[in-house]
């Protein structure tokens, strides 16, 4: 099965700044991924270089089998929404889905009218004048009624109340049920992700820090608490990814893909949160 | 991608026509009165010719005329303004909002984007120029007949098909600031500035070069020829060229046979006394400045005889223009303008493609 984005040794850099390097990324088709990382991580520059609109610096990446933007059709297979949305704020929110129609081929007038319609938008508001919540809408319309194979959103929620990025969401996953079409969103707030993600990758600093299956990430991830004691006496297949200890006691977040055998360890699920933010603090 | 692009210039255009139609009307309503006013001028002047005075011979221009006299005089102006408010925004205004990343990821390539943008604001800049200059040209034919100056500054440039080349040129100035500066105002600002520096630069520096100027010895007119002294120095004469009209005269210096300047001594040696009976040098402290001085009569005929005399073995030697190939020079103009526009636009699509992000 081919890759939905396929990174091997993936870099960009700007004159002497690396804003992503060494990116090795094989993610399965017909996910929802979710790429997680603090401001200034990269996530732009990766989501970026994935719909051609930057070139790599070193290594090379593979979008559904293909350069991005290597041709219109290529550019067709790939649905966009960038950061805050832009949209042309002097044209009208028909204007929109008539410069969709106009610039793709496999536009769906139908379904972009009936999502104009149940999002309540007024067809000769400009889109100047439309809330963050229903700009993000409209972008999204744009994005799904080209009918692309993959759907990729930077940040799109970052600056949405919380009952328009509820919203927003909601019709991002009707959409992704309908078609079957893969996402990859960003977003530096794991809780927006948690909900709609079934694939995860962590980018910290310019690096990948974890990339994996949400469900597998968490069997395999554990916190261990037990009496006190140093982090290079476990078990070879246990990687310690955060340790904390007080005097007496030592709490390890550990990856692991065995069981934790050791009794003297009380073992606790970690929630997604948890993971992102262990991953963090180890790169930071 | 055509449709898109016109959605996003229709409202430019619809302005700049309306004001192109209400310049039309305006000028249609002018024309008439101002072909009759130099018909009345030119057939006053027939009848003085006869009678050698000439002087009270004027065009009584209103003040609406003279108004419109000044439109094809800011002509000059309207390409850089073409590139300012139509090419440097074109593509700046997208990086500003952020939209080249929502146009960049449609089905469309960015160099059909850009061909596009390209083609349809820059068809408008070219033909919205094209038509303002030919009203121009028409309104101001009955003056530019009378001036018999087509090559001159102010009329050269703002007539005829010379506009269209600047148009070309300063809308592809405008789209290449906003691409490389990626912010309008700064771009708008960078590329009035530059039309107009380059503008300049070529009317001094290249047009008097593009053909190499004709040369022609005309044997020096006593009644043409004045004559002057800098700072109470030797006396120079200064020779009139013969009436050329339309031509574009460069220089007129007074030579012998062997191309050989005139000496300001050889001045003061034929005629001692030129100069003498005009009452003073310049006034003091005028510096370096040229003094020019009206002589009387008594004195203009000392400098008839001097002329006749220094005729003798000096001609006066012309190097210009000559009105034919006003033309050449228009084409010639124009061409190197549209060719430098071309080579911007294709700066634009090279950068477009690799660096632009």
């Amino acid at each position: 099965m081919t890759a939905v984005l396929d990174a091997q040794g993936l870099g960009k850099r700007y004159r002497k700044q690396w804003a992503l390097r060494d990116c090795t990324l094989q993610v399965p088709a017909g996910r929802v991924v979710g790429l997680v990382g603090p401001n200034g991580a990269g996530k732009t520059t990766l989501l970026h270089l994935a719909v051609g609109l930057l070139q790599p610096s070193a290594g090379s990446v593979g979008v559904l089998g293909a350069r991005p933007a290597e041709n219109p059709a290529q550019l067709g297979r790939v649905g966009f929404v960038a950061q805050e949305t832009p949209l042309y704020a002097t044209l009208s929110v028909a204007d929109h889905l008539k410069l969709g129609e106009w610039l793709n081929p496999r536009w769906d007038a139908r379904a972009a009218e009936r999502r104009i319609d149940q999002l309540g938008l007024d067809r000769k508001q400009r889109a100047g004048k439309l809330s963050g919540g229903q700009r993000a809408q409209l972008a999204l319309t744009l994005a799904i009624a080209k009918r692309p194979e993959l759907l990729v959103l930077d940040e799109p929620v970052a600056s949405l109340d919380p009952l328009a990025r509820h919203e927003f969401l909601q019709h991002l996953m009707e959409a992704v049920a309908d078609d079957g079409v893969s996402v990859v969103l960003s977003s530096h707030l794991v809780s927006d992700l948690e909900r709609v993600c079934d694939y995860l990758i962590v980018l910290v600093g310019s690096r990948v820090q974890v990339a994996g299956d949400v469900d597998e990430l968490l069997a395999c991830h554990h916190r261990l608490i037990g009496p006190r004691r140093d982090a290079a006496h476990l078990p070879s297949d246990q990687q310690v990814i955060e340790a904390s200890h007080t005097d007496r006691q030592s709490t390890l977040l550990v990856r692991s893909d065995g069981p934790i055998l050791d009794p003297a360890w009380t073992v606790e699920q970690i929630g997604l949160e948890d993971l992102v933010i262990a991953y963090m603090r180890r790169a930071g | 991608m055509m449709r898109l692009g016109w959605r996003q210039f229709r409202l430019q255009a619809a302005v700049a026509f309306g004001v192109l139609v209400v310049i039309a009307v305006v000028l249609a309503m002018t024309r008439p009165h101002l072909i009759y006013l130099y018909d009345v001028f030119a057939k006053a002047q027939t009848a003085c010719a006869s009678t050698g005075d000439c002087r009270d011979v004027t065009i009584n221009l209103s003040q609406v005329d003279k108004l419109l006299e000044l439109l094809g005089t800011a002509l000059v102006a309207v390409p850089a303004l073409v590139g300012a408010f139509w090419g440097a925004p074109l593509i700046a205004r997208e990086f500003e909002a952020g939209t080249h990343r929502l146009a960049w990821t449609q089905s469309v390539t960015r160099t059909r984007w850009l061909a596009s943008k390209l083609a349809i604001v820059g068809a408008g800049s070219v033909i919205a120029t094209g038509l303002l200059s030919l009203m121009v040209t028409w309104w101001s034919s009955p003056i530019d007949r009378a001036h018999t100056n087509r090559f001159g500054s102010g009329m050269f440039g703002e007539r005829n098909i010379a506009p269209l080349g600047y148009a070309a040129f300063g809308f592809a100035l405008g789209v290449v600031a906003g691409l490389l500066i990626r912010r309008t105002l700064p771009a708008m600002a960078t590329t009035l500035v530059g039309c107009l520096g380059i503008r300049i630069a070529f009317t001094y520096l290249v047009r008097p070069h593009l053909l190499s100027p004709v040369h022609k010895a005309v044997a020096l007119d006593p009644d043409g020829t004045g004559f002057g002294s800098t700072n109470s120095g030797p006396p120079t004469l200064f020779p009139n060229p013969p009436s050329m009209p339309n031509a574009w005269i460069y220089s007129t210096h007074i030579v012998d046979n062997a191309g050989h300047g005139l000496p300001a001594q050889l001045v003061a040696s034929t005629c001692p006394t030129l100069g003498t009976g005009l009452g003073g040098g310049p006034p003091p402290g005028s510096g370096h400045a040229v003094v020019r001085i009206q002589a009387p009569a008594g004195v203009q005929n000392a400098l008839q005889e001097c002329v006749a005399k220094i005729g003798a073995s000096y001609h006066e030697l012309l190097t210009y223009q000559p009105a034919s190939r006003y033309w050449v020079f228009q084409w010639y103009e124009t061409a190197i303008y549209v060719g430098a526009a071309l080579a911007l636009a294709g700066f634009c699509f090279w950068w477009i493609r690799g660096r632009a992000t």
